[in-house]
């Protein structure tokens, strides 16, 4: 391991310790109230949970974006990336929500015998919980053949691919067989492909069945797919050209998804401005509702207008576009769009869980945007967790394209 | 039959139907906001009665003080509309509505939420904190329990009502402005309800509130 490396990997290992310790504070024998547990009168849903949305909408903007599954011949130079981000981030996604629960020793009981079909939410964590199962397993089929030939070399990673393989099981698990490998790993693919859109749209829906005004939308789960897919195509674009870059070698099937993943980015930008324009003025249409009205207002010329016109519009839409119909066959303005298009889902993700909830006023009593240190200490540990399980995953495993999938 | 009674029969089905909604189970409550005069003696007794911290913004039932336009609350020890002076104002005691279409019922993934006799409550040994029940109800009326790390709420509190008694609030209220009571045929509560007009909050949301309320002023949401 170089010595760059090392730092890079120290780095993030103590700000995933401080993640931890942020986690532990908020959960056992606090040094500092996180709040006085106003949760009546504040904000019951906070930046943990924004950030969960944001998760796990690159995990699964990234299945439906690198819809290889799907025939796109093109984007096989970015699958084996998009299933790996996609298992990450939506594990990180998982480890997030769990952390914002009050009784997360308790997080198992909606899998466990206190389900509530009627619930969205229980349908939200079945469709995660399905979605990295079938992730893993599509993984598991796609990776399998280039472990197998990674077992042959020698050393740790060779160690490695025998565990992950099975290999040391025999009979089946010791034999590529490429047929069918590739025809499980494409079931399984269509499948996770489903549950990855399902789950997603479920989350938009979840928001929706909601009293509040800014969430009760019925076009909540369309607008979160197409978001998910902008996120995804840029998560990609930014891990692709990164890592190409890291290695110093750009090959013409991962170049070509590239530029094909700007196209989706470009398209799906377009369609959530022409969302965001029309929820902006239907939710503030005057004979919409007094609360709908007031909850757009505080979004548009409040207090997160700085955050909705500079964040949402100017860097996560209006620059992105710009960037990526004057260079669209530029690699530096591709990653550049692509960063500042995740900047803006993310504000939109903030925006939309804090803004939705500030008319939710029983008291009078006004209410702070209010993000914890600790909130930001885990989310910043949150972050390094996934770049570092990315970073060792991306070492260890067969990253090479499969030419012939 | 007369073009009149015709027209009263009419009129009187919304009530009717209500009133028929909630016979299948028992409990409600009636507020008469006339009556009320903002003590806060409800607010004190219900955290002592349900161990709610008394310092803290959180409570099972506020009172909100309406004064030229501008809301107070209170829900703590300290009573803020005594520092209120020269205005006239009226007061409105709030609490879980007990709903018969409880949103947070349906929302909660781990079914801590069910009704009994008509009222919502809260299994305290599953929930799991996901505060999804708190972004539901349209009332505001529920919050995290700072001790228990659970969602608690007004429980009309039922541990007193299966032995008999009635919910400590009214209980404790100097003016009689809570009643509480089975809404079946010839109780008290269902022949107040049968001669007069009452109102429910937020009716818009179709939860169908067990908590009514008489004299409500329409700024009232």
């Amino acid at each position: 391991m170089r010595a760059q490396e090392l730092v890079f990997a120290s780095i993030l290992l103590i700000l995933i310790a401080l993640g931890f310790i942020a986690a532990y504070q908020m959960h056992f024998k606090p040094l500092i109230q996180i709040e006085p547990y106003e949760s009546a009168l504040g904000y019951p849903w906070r930046f943990l949970v924004a950030l969960y949305v944001f998760l796990v909408l690159i995990g699964t903007g990234a299945i439906i974006s690198a819809a290889e599954i799907l025939g796109i011949r093109d984007l096989e130079g970015v699958a084996k990336e998009a299933i790996l981000i996609a298992i990450i981030t939506i594990t990180v996604g998982l480890i997030t929500i769990a952390v914002d629960l009050e009784r997360i020793e308790r997080a198992s009981y909606a899998l466990l015998g206190y389900a509530n079909p009627l619930s969205v939410m229980y349908w939200m964590i079945i469709f995660y919980v399905l979605e990295l199962l079938f992730l893993i397993l599509e993984g598991w089929f796609y990776f399998r053949r280039s472990l197998l030939r990674q077992s042959e070399s020698k050393g740790f990673k060779a160690f490695v691919a025998k565990v992950l393989s099975l290999k040391f099981l025999g009979g089946f698990f010791s034999k590529p067989n490429r047929e069918l490998d590739l025809s499980f790993a494409k079931s399984i693919g269509f499948l996770a492909l489903i549950t990855a859109i399902l789950a997603y749209s479920n989350l938009g829906a979840l928001f929706s069945a909601t009293y509040i005004p800014l969430w009760n939308d019925a076009l909540n789960p369309i607008y979160f797919i197409i978001t998910a897919i902008t996120a995804g195509s840029a998560v990609l674009i930014i891990s692709t050209i990164t890592t190409s870059w890291l290695t110093g070698e750009f090959e013409e099937i991962k170049r070509r998804a590239v530029f094909l993943l700007g196209r989706l980015l470009l398209f799906s930008l377009l369609a959530s401005s022409i969302f965001i324009i029309w929820r902006t003025v239907i939710t503030g249409y005057p004979a919409v509702s007094e609360l709908a009205s007031y909850s757009i207002h505080n979004l548009i010329f409040g207090k997160f207008a700085l955050n909705f016109w500079f964040l949402e519009v100017f860097v996560g839409i209006f620059a992105p576009i710009i960037a990526l119909i004057a260079g669209r066959r530029n690699m530096d303005a591709l990653f550049v769009a692509a960063f500042l298009s995740l900047v803006g889902i993310f504000a939109f993700r903030f925006d939309f869980v804090y803004a939705g909830q500030i008319v939710k006023k029983i008291s009078g009593i006004s209410m702070e945007t209010a993000v914890h240190p600790f909130e930001i200490m885990f989310a910043i540990g949150a972050i390094s967790l996934l770049l570092l399980l990315y970073y060792i995953l991306y070492k260890l495993l067969p990253m090479e394209v499969e030419h012939e999938a | 039959m007369k073009r009149r009674d015709f027209l009263k029969s009419i009129l009187s089905l919304p009530v009717a139907f209500t009133i028929a909604s909630l016979r299948k189970s028992s409990y409600a409550m009636l507020i008469d906001v006339e009556k009320c005069i903002g003590c806060g003696k409800c607010v004190i007794a219900c955290k002592l009665e349900n161990n709610v911290p008394m310092d803290l913004p959180i409570s099972r039932t506020w009172i909100e003080g309406y004064f030229d336009g501008r809301k107070v609350v209170m829900n703590t020890k300290e009573n803020p509309f005594l520092r209120i002076k020269g205005n006239k104002g009226f007061f409105v005691p709030k609490l879980c509505n007990h709903c018969s279409n409880a949103p947070c019922v349906n929302v909660c993934p781990v079914s801590a939420r069910f009704h009994v006799d008509g009222i919502v409550l809260v299994n305290k040994n599953v929930c799991i904190g996901c505060k999804y029940c708190i972004t539901a109800c349209p009332y505001g009326a529920t919050f995290v329990h700072p001790e228990e790390k659970v969602t608690d709420k007004c429980t009309f509190c039922y541990h007193r009502v299966k032995r008999g008694l009635k919910p400590v609030c009214v209980l404790v209220c100097p003016t009689g402005a809570r009643k509480f009571g089975e809404l079946k045929e010839g109780s008290e509560l269902y022949e107040i309800l049968k001669k007069s007009r009452f109102r429910v909050l937020k009716p818009e949301t179709g939860t169908n509130p067990r908590v009514f309320y008489l004299n409500l002023d329409a700024v009232v949401e």
